[in-house]
């Protein structure tokens, strides 16, 4: 009897212990959060957790406009406001342009543009004059090979970056721009004035690089005149008996998908370019065309860098996938998509990213960044890494002054026969 | 370098906060417009707003809003489904656009931390850490002798542009891994592993070689090497924000921190970790106040106790105006104490007690330093003006914002700065600290 009670009283106990257990649980729990959720949130307004998007952004646009230290104008913080929504994508080419910007950009992507016919460097006095086109307006006024360009239209343009030169000296068909200009080692400085003209700019250049017997072609952009300078240059490259080709995308942003296309037709018959995904329907397919292919008795290389996007990095993507040639450099920018631009009725834009490439053997090569928009992900990696040196002078196409080419040099080297 | 341009240029939100870049870059556009053959452009009219005319009635912002985001997820080429990562977004653009210092954006892990530093838990290394601007630079005459034309240099330009602030040391846990190596409130950090951390201070040095170029200071040589050392520590470079959660979020690991004081540089490496802050004062007999709920009884007793009166209001940045102003009731009479000032066209409004303590206790210190800000500062400074409180230990941080936090769904929040406290006229402009009573360690 007695060993009865006992278990029972331990039954009991225990079960008293548990119960109370329990409840110390739920004391303790709500004690002991409560005090610490009332210090952590002190004053600290907390929007409702069932809150939708949008009211989220409307009582925080309303509290910023009615309570912040400065003055605020109620369409910039709505366009930040929408700007930011797109940003948080973490897609960099899906943006919100408003009014004064997206009208920047429909200048830029309509092309119209017309230049002086030159090609400009960087400068710490302003602008280097690279090359000049001796059939355009700027030879005609009298511009030349290693003027310094230090005056646009009567500003200094010293300091300035070369992106920002090049686009004050662009501008409209017919219309003329001033430009200071200066010989190197010299002070005097004389003004001319040059017209503005459609320009054709050449987009391939080459040179045979006489001491490894190699060739050398250069593509700045993949525009319509591309395809038809490449074949050219490729025959003159041919014809004089080179042992390897080095083709240089560096910096090229890429263009038209079509002339991609039609230069890979050189080199792989009726193979996919790019598969392209969009939002609905099917995937879609781009091929190179069949009958235009051309024999290469000789390795080649692709030079890619940062900068280089799209068409340059479909170009050389696909000769990689395809292994027609090694890719030497830096990883690529990664841009592998197709933006569209919606103009809405108060004369802002939305560009907005509506479908991806994918190339034939890789990933998908879209470029991530973070929220300061530094990359972190995305681009082509080349098959040999080569930084371009900067500590000494550099000159892109020379091989003792550009070390990404002189790795292109040496890993045909080492494909070539002796 | 694309990418450190890109970051310059949005460098408008610096993670946390909206200042605007030097020099000003332009993103490289990549774009094929119109090339996929079943899409045509349209113009969008806002559906079911405006409809088809134009009208100059404004579309209310809530609509304007929820219209663009029905259009992104209605065209964008992935799947949208995350409403609320879209709203951090947006309120992430709008605080940023206010381009202020003190108004800061923080993600999920960054607010997080932010409200356990306010109740005196760090992680990291120890330490909090707050922007800081560099004063401007007043624009120059250009030289005589320069090469002629520039009316305006790159120099002078940057001097009126807003800037990329400092990341300095606000406060700092005592038996951190930080204090241990030496650090102090006030350092600001210069580079963390291999990366630089972007501030204005090299770029200033880069413009004014640049300017000592065009005016033949210095030869191209010259100007080169500054040249080369820009561009290397740009092409690693942290922006601000980043840096910061580098080094005040995570519980665990490394990390090699290079920190300046003035011309002096410190190396050090850390192990991060889980720090407190004491609750009560290094300082005996004094009384530590945070200005979050519970403080209004600590300062009661105070005054009750009939004792002199020691606060201590260092690592003291986020407080609670109303806690601060209940506690300011308790010691100091009712009355005007200064003005509450902001950047808009309005007037200033006045920082007043209704109600307060008719007999002011006799003796009150405050100890103070780098580390006090915000409310901290501003009760420190209503107090003093009033002769009520004498301020023992260093110059407070300058901080005299008035904040409002605010916390989003996702988790993420943001501190919006809605006014900056002056002290009232007749008041000592600059802030009489003297030296600091003996402490425990």
């Amino acid at each position: 009897m007695a060993r009865g009670l006992k278990s029972v009283s331990i039954g009991l106990s225990v079960a008293a212990c548990f119960a109370f257990g329990f409840f110390w649980r739920d004391v303790r729990a709500i004690q002991a959060p409560s005090s610490q959720s009332v210090k952590r949130l002190a004053g600290v307004r907390v929007t409702g957790p069932n809150a939708s998007g949008e009211q989220i952004f409307r009582s925080n646009y309303q509290r910023i406009l009615a309570n912040a230290y400065q003055a605020v104008k109620v369409d910039d913080l709505k366009f930040a406001g929408v700007g930011g929504m797109m940003a948080s994508l973490g897609d960099p080419h899906t943006v919100f342009l408003p009014p004064r910007a997206a009208q920047a950009f429909s200048d830029d992507t309509r092309a119209n543009f017309f230049g002086v016919g030159a090609r400009l460097g960087p400068d710490p006095l302003g602008a280097k004059v690279a090359t000049v086109f001796e059939d355009g307006p700027a030879f005609a006024a009298g511009l030349r090979e290693g003027n310094i360009i230090t005056g646009v239209n009567g500003k200094s343009v010293g300091g300035t970056e070369l992106e920002q030169i090049i686009d004050q000296i662009k501008g409209k068909e017919g219309t003329t721009v001033r430009l200071t200009v200066i010989q190197p080692g010299t002070k005097k400085s004389v003004e001319l004035l040059v017209r503005r003209a459609r320009i054709t700019v050449p987009t391939v250049s080459h040179k045979v690089l006489k001491e490894s017997k190699l060739g050398y072609l250069r593509v700045d952009q993949f525009s319509e005149p591309t395809t038809v300078q490449f074949d050219r240059a490729l025959n003159r490259l041919e014809a004089d008996g080179i042992r390897g080709l080095v083709i240089d995308l560096r910096s090229n942003p890429g263009g038209l998908l079509e002339t991609a296309k039609d230069m890979l037709s050189r080199f792989v018959e009726n193979k996919m370019v790019v598969k392209m995904k969009l939002r609905n329907g099917p995937d879609q397919e781009e091929r190179t065309d069949s009958g235009q292919i051309h024999e290469f008795r000789y390795p080649i290389v692709v030079l890619i860098d940062e900068n280089s996007a799209s068409a340059a990095e479909i170009f050389a993507g696909c000769l990689h996938d395809y292994g027609k040639a090694t890719l030497v450099g830096v990883r690529s920018y990664g841009k592998a998509s197709v933006q569209q631009v919606f103009p809405l009725v108060d004369n802002s834009s939305a560009k907005i990213t509506v479908a991806k490439y994918y190339l034939p053997a890789s990933a998908f090569i879209g470029r991530k960044v973070d929220e300061d928009g530094v990359m972190i992900s995305g681009g082509l990696e080349p098959d040999l890494k080569a930084e371009l040196e900067t500590t000494k002078e550099v000159r892109i196409g020379e091989p003792e002054a550009d070390s990404q080419l002189r790795k292109a040099i040496e890993v045909l080297k080492s494909k070539t026969a002796g | 370098m694309n990418d450190v341009k890109k970051s310059w240029r949005t460098a408008l939100a610096i993670g946390a906060g909206g200042i605007a870049i030097i020099g000003g870059s332009w993103i490289r556009d990549y774009s094929e417009v119109g090339q996929v053959p079943s899409l045509s452009q349209r113009v969008l009219p806002l559906d079911g707003l405006l409809a088809s005319r134009k009208s100059d009635v404004s579309i209310p912002v809530g609509d304007y809003y929820a219209e663009m985001v029905r259009l992104l997820k209605s065209e964008y080429v992935d799947n949208i489904s995350d409403d609320r990562k879209l709203a951090a977004g947006a309120v992430k653009g709008m605080v940023g656009s206010l381009g202020d210092i003190r108004s800061l954006s923080m993600d999920p892990s960054e607010f997080r931390a932010f409200l356990n530093t306010r109740q005196g838990e760090f992680e990291g290394v120890g330490v909090d850490l707050t922007y800081e601007l560099l004063p401007k630079v007043a624009p120059r005459k250009t030289d005589p002798g320069a090469i002629e034309g520039p009316p305006e240099d790159a120099t002078e330009a940057a001097a009126r542009a807003p800037s990329v602030p400092r990341l300095v040391v606000s406060a700092l846990v005592p038996g951190s891994a930080a204090a241990k190596a030496g650090v102090q409130p006030g350092d600001w950090i210069e580079q963390i592993d291999s990366h630089w951390v972007v501030e204005e201070g090299i770029v200033r040095k880069m413009l004014q070689a640049q300017r000592d170029f065009t005016n033949r200071k210095i030869n191209y040589e010259q100007y080169a090497k500054v040249q080369g050392e820009f561009r290397t520590r740009m092409v690693r470079a942290l922006m601000p924000a980043r840096a910061r959660d580098r080094v005040v979020l995570g519980k665990t690991g490394t990390l090699k921190v290079i920190w300046r004081r003035g011309k002096d540089r410190r190396e050090t490496t850390l192990q991060k970790g889980t720090w407190k802050l004491p609750s009560e004062s290094p300082t005996p007999g004094a009384t530590r106040l945070t200005f979050l709920p519970g403080d209004e009884d600590k300062v009661l007793n105070a005054v009750k106790s009939g004792k002199p009166i020691v606060l201590d209001l260092r690592n003291s940045m986020f407080g609670d105006e109303s806690v601060m102003r209940s506690c300011l009731a308790l010691i100091a009479p009712a009355g005007i104490y200064g003005q509450i000032s902001t950047d808009r066209k309005e007037a200033a409004v006045a920082f007043k007690l209704a109600k307060g303590n008719a007999n002011p206790p006799k003796s009150v210190k405050l100890l103070v330093d780098r580390t006090t800000g915000g409310v901290a500062e501003i009760f420190a400074l209503a107090l003093n003006s009033r002769g009520i409180a004498k301020l023992v230990g260093g110059q407070t941080s300058g901080d005299r914002a008035f904040r409002e936090i605010v916390q989003l769904p996702d988790g993420s929040g943001y501190t919006l700065h809605t006014g900056t406290f002056k002290v009232g006229s007749g008041g000592p402009t600059k802030v009489a600290v003297s030296s600091p009573l003996p402490e425990v360690n």
